[in-house]
C-alpha cells in the first residue's frame, strides 16, 4: 500500500480567550483529536456549520496555524521536523483558496501579478514565462489573459473566484484546501465553478480538502466525507454510504435540512434546536443538547468513532439509523454538474 | 481624477470663507479690543478714539465687508499692537514654525512607522509590549509637558542645551524632539493597529499559503494596502503639529505662528489672531487636500476609473 500524501493524526486546535481581566480564561477546542489520511488525488469533504472547526483545521493542515497537539504529515515530513527549506517546498506544493475572493485577492496589486507571483516567489519560471503560464492558466479557468493588467474589483465574483482558483493551481499543487470556496457565489455561477473544479481535478495529479457547509455541492466534488461537530469529527466514510445512510443523528439533520424543490419529498427528519453551544462539552456526546434521540448513556460516555461498512460514525445509537434517510438524500449526483 | 480635484478644490474654498466669517464674528464678541489694548484708566475719549481710528465704531457687518474686500487684496489691516502690516507680523513667524513642524514630521515618521510595523510583525511579544508601552507614555505625555520635562533634563540639569530662544541649530533640537516623540508615538500605534489589520485580511494569509516570504508579504502586499489609511491619519498628524505649535512653541519662547498667536490673543491684538486663524486653516485645507489626491493615487479603485 502506499504512504498517503497527507496524514493528520490526533490533531487538537484550542483556542484561549479571557472574558475579562479577572475571569479565568476559558478554552475551546477548535479541533479535537482529528485524524485521517489522504491519498494522492483523493477528494474528501470537511462538512459543518460555522463554529464547527473546519477552517481550523484547513489551516492546521497547511502549516499556517500551529496544533495545540498532534501531528500534520505531507509527503513523508511532519510539519514539526520541517526546516524552513522544507516549508517553501511544502508551500510550493499546496494551495488554499478561500471563501470570499474578493477579499482573498490584493485590491493593490493587478491579477497578472497576483497569480504570476508563485511562479516567480519559487523562481518556478523566468518573468516571460510566468507571464505565458499566467496567461494560459487564466485561458483554463475560463477568463481572458486581457484580465492581467485588471484589478479584482473591476471583476465579478464568480470571475474573482477564477482567478482565485488559477492562483493556487498555477504551480501545479499536489494538495489544495478549499475553504468555503464556493459558497459566496450565486448558485448558477456556483455551478459552474463546481464543473470547472472538476474538471482541473481530472486533468491534473491534485488531491484536495474541500471545506464546506453546503452538503448539495459536496457531494459533485469529494469521494470522502467528514462531518464535523464542535471540533470532533463526528461521522466520515465514502461520500455515497455516508449520504445513503447516515449514521450519525447530526449528519441526518444536516442531510434533512438540504432543501429540496421536489414537493412529494417530505423531510420525516426530526428537526435539531438551538445553536453551537461550546459550553457544554466536558463530558458526553457535544450534540446531546441539541439531539432528538439522546438518552442518558450520552451525558456519560463520551461516543467514539466506530466503523460501519465504509464509513463511520461517533454515536452510542447508530445501529438504529440503519435504513436508507429519505429518497432524494439516496439519490446520485446530478448528471448536469458532471 | 481631475474633476475629483476641482471638487475637493471648491470645497476648501468654501471652508475657507466659512472660517473667515465665523472667526470675524467670535473675535468681536469675544471682549472689546480697545479695553483690552489700552489700560484701564484710559478716558472715553481715548476710547472712542481708538475705536474710530481701527473702524470698531462701525457696524459688524461694515467691518466685515472691509476685512474681507481687503483681504482679498493681501491686506489683513495693521496690528493693534505695534502698528506694522500684519502680513509682515504673520508672514515672519512662517519659517521659524515650518522649522520646528518639518522636521518633527519627517522625525516622527522616521520613528514611528518602522516601530509600528516592528511591533505589528511581533505581535503580542517582548518587542510589541515595549513598544506599544513607549508608545502609549509618548502620546499620554501633553506635550507641553514634555517641554517642560525636556527643558528640566537637558536645560536646567544637564546643561547641554539652550531651553528658550530660536537664534542657532541647537535652540530647535528640545521642541523638535517634544513634537517629534509626541507624534511618533501617535503614529506608531496607528501603523501598528492598521498593519494588523491588513496582515489579518484573506490575500494575506493567501500569499502566506503560497510561500511568499515575510519580508515580501509586509513590503509588497501589506504595507501598501495599510498606506491608505495611514495617509489619513498622517493628515491628521500634521495639522495637530500646528495646532501643537500653540501648546509647544510658548514653553521654549520659539517666535513662530504658535506663539504669535497666543500673544495676540491675550493682548486682543484682533487683525492679528484673525489672520493666524485663517492661515492656520489654510494650512488645515491644504493638507486635507493633499490627503485626498493622495488616496486617489493609492487606491486603484479610484484610481482606474
Amino acid at each position: 500500500m502506499t504512504a498517503p500524501l497527507l496524514r493528520a493524526r490526533d490533531l487538537t486546535k484550542a483556542y484561549h480567550h479571557k472574558t475579562g481581566v479577572f475571569a479565568r480564561p476559558t478554552s475551546q477546542l477548535a479541533a479535537d483529536s482529528i485524524s485521517f489520511d489522504l491519498m494522492a488525488r483523493e477528494r474528501i469533504g470537511i462538512v459543518g456549520e460555522s463554529g464547527s472547526g473546519k477552517s481550523t483545521l484547513g489551516r492546521l493542515l497547511l502549516g499556517l496555524t500551529s496544533p495545540t497537539r498532534g501531528t500534520v504529515c505531507f509527503e513523508g515530513v511532519d510539519h514539526d521536523d520541517r526546516s524552513s527549506q522544507d516549508w517553501i517546498a511544502f508551500r510550493k506544493r499546496t494551495s488554499l483558496v478561500q471563501q470570499n475572493p474578493l477579499a482573498a485577492l490584493n485590491p493593490q496589486m493587478t491579477i497578472g501579478e497576483q497569480v504570476a507571483e508563485g511562479l516567480l516567489v519559487h523562481r518556478a519560471a523566468s518573468k516571460a514565462a510566468a507571464q505565458e503560464r499566467t496567461a494560459a492558466m487564466l485561458e483554463r479557468v475560463g477568463l481572458s489573459s486581457a484580465m492581467m493588467t485588471r484589478f479584482p474589483h473591476q471583476m465579478s465574483g464568480g470571475q474573482r473566484q477564477r482567478v482565485v482558483i488559477a492562483r493556487a493551481l498555477i504551480l501545479d499543487p499536489k494538495l489544495v484546501v478549499f475553504d468555503e470556496a464556493v459558497s459566496a457565489l450565486d448558485v448558477s455561477v456556483q455551478a459552474q465553478v463546481v464543473a470547472l473544479l472538476r474538471s482541473l481535478w481530472q486533468e491534473r495529479d491534485l488531491a484536495y480538502v474541500f471545506i464546506t457547509h453546503d452538503l448539495r455541492i459536496v457531494r459533485h466534488l469529494v469521494d470522502r466525507i467528514a462531518v464535523m461537530y464542535l471540533g470532533r469529527v463526528i461521522e466520515t466514510g465514502d461520500i455515497r454510504a455516508v449520504y445513503e445512510q447516515p449514521r450519525h443523528p447530526y449528519t441526518r439533520a444536516l442531510l434533512a435540512s438540504v432543501p429540496t424543490i421536489d414537493p412529494s419529498i417530505r423531510n420525516i427528519e426530526p428537526p435539531i434546536k438551538g445553536e453551537l453551544d461550546p459550553d457544554k462539552v466536558s463530558q458526553g456526546c457535544a450534540f446531546r443538547s441539541r439531539c432528538p434521540f439522546a438518552i442518558d448513556r450520552c451525558t456519560i460516555e463520551t461516543p467514539l468513532l466506530r466503523a460501519f461498512g465504509a464509513q463511520r460514525a461517533a454515536c452510542h445509537r447508530s445501529e438504529e439509523f440503519a435504513g436508507p434517510m429519505k429518497p432524494q438524500a439516496a439519490a446520485p449526483p446530478r448528471k448536469e454538474l458532471a | 481624477m481631475v474633476g475629483f480635484i476641482l471638487a475637493r478644490t471648491f470645497r476648501a474654498i468654501l471652508v475657507l470663507i466659512f472660517t473667515v466669517t465665523l472667526v470675524f464674528i467670535v473675535l468681536r464678541l469675544s471682549g472689546d479690543p480697545a479695553q483690552q489694548m489700552l489700560s484701564d484708566s484710559t478716558s472715553p475719549e481715548a476710547l472712542a478714539a481708538f475705536n474710530a481710528k481701527w473702524g470698531l465704531d462701525r457696524s459688524i457687518f461694515e467691518q466685515y465687508l472691509f476685512y474681507v474686500a481687503n483681504a482679498l487684496r493681501g491686506d489683513f489691516g495693521i496690528s493693534f499692537a505695534d502698528g506694522r502690516e500684519v502680513f509682515t507680523v504673520v508672514s515672519e513667524r512662517i519659517p521659524k514654525t515650518f522649522a520646528l513642524t518639518v522636521p518633527a514630521f519627517i522625525l516622527s515618521l522616521l520613528i514611528g512607522i518602522p516601530a509600528g510595523i516592528i511591533a505589528a510583525m511581533h505581535r503580542e511579544s517582548a518587542v510589541d509590549k515595549g513598544v506599544m508601552a513607549g508608545a502609549v507614555l509618548g502620546y499620554s505625555i501633553p506635550n507641553f509637558l514634555l517641554g517642560l520635562v525636556f527643558i528640566f533634563a537637558f536645560a536646567v540639569w544637564l546643561r547641554v542645551l539652550p531651553s528658550s530662544g530660536s537664534s542657532t541649530w541647537r535652540h530647535a533640537i528640545l521642541p523638535v524632539a517634544t513634537f517629534a516623540l509626541y507624534n511618533a508615538a501617535a503614529v506608531a500605534r496607528f501603523m501598528r493597529s492598521t498593519l494588523i489589520d491588513v496582515l489579518g485580511q484573506p490575500y494575506i494569509a493567501a500569499a502566506r499559503a503560497d510561500g511568499v516570504p515575510n519580508i515580501e508579504i509586509i513590503l509588497r502586499h501589506a504595507l501598501p494596502n495599510a498606506a491608505i489609511p495611514m495617509v489619513t491619519t498622517l493628515g491628521f498628524v500634521a495639522g495637530g503639529l500646528l495646532g501643537g505649535a500653540v501648546l509647544v512653541e510658548p514653553v521654549f519662547a520659539w517666535p513662530g505662528l504658535g506663539t504669535g498667536f497666543v500673544n495676540a490673543t491675550s493682548t486682543g491684538d484682533l487683525p492679528v489672531a484673525q489672520a493666524m486663524v485663517l492661515l492656520f486653516t489654510a494650512f488645515m485645507v491644504v493638507i486635507n487636500l493633499t490627503v485626498d489626491v493622495l488616496y486617489v493615487v493609492l487606491n486603484p479603485k479610484i484610481r482606474k476609473q
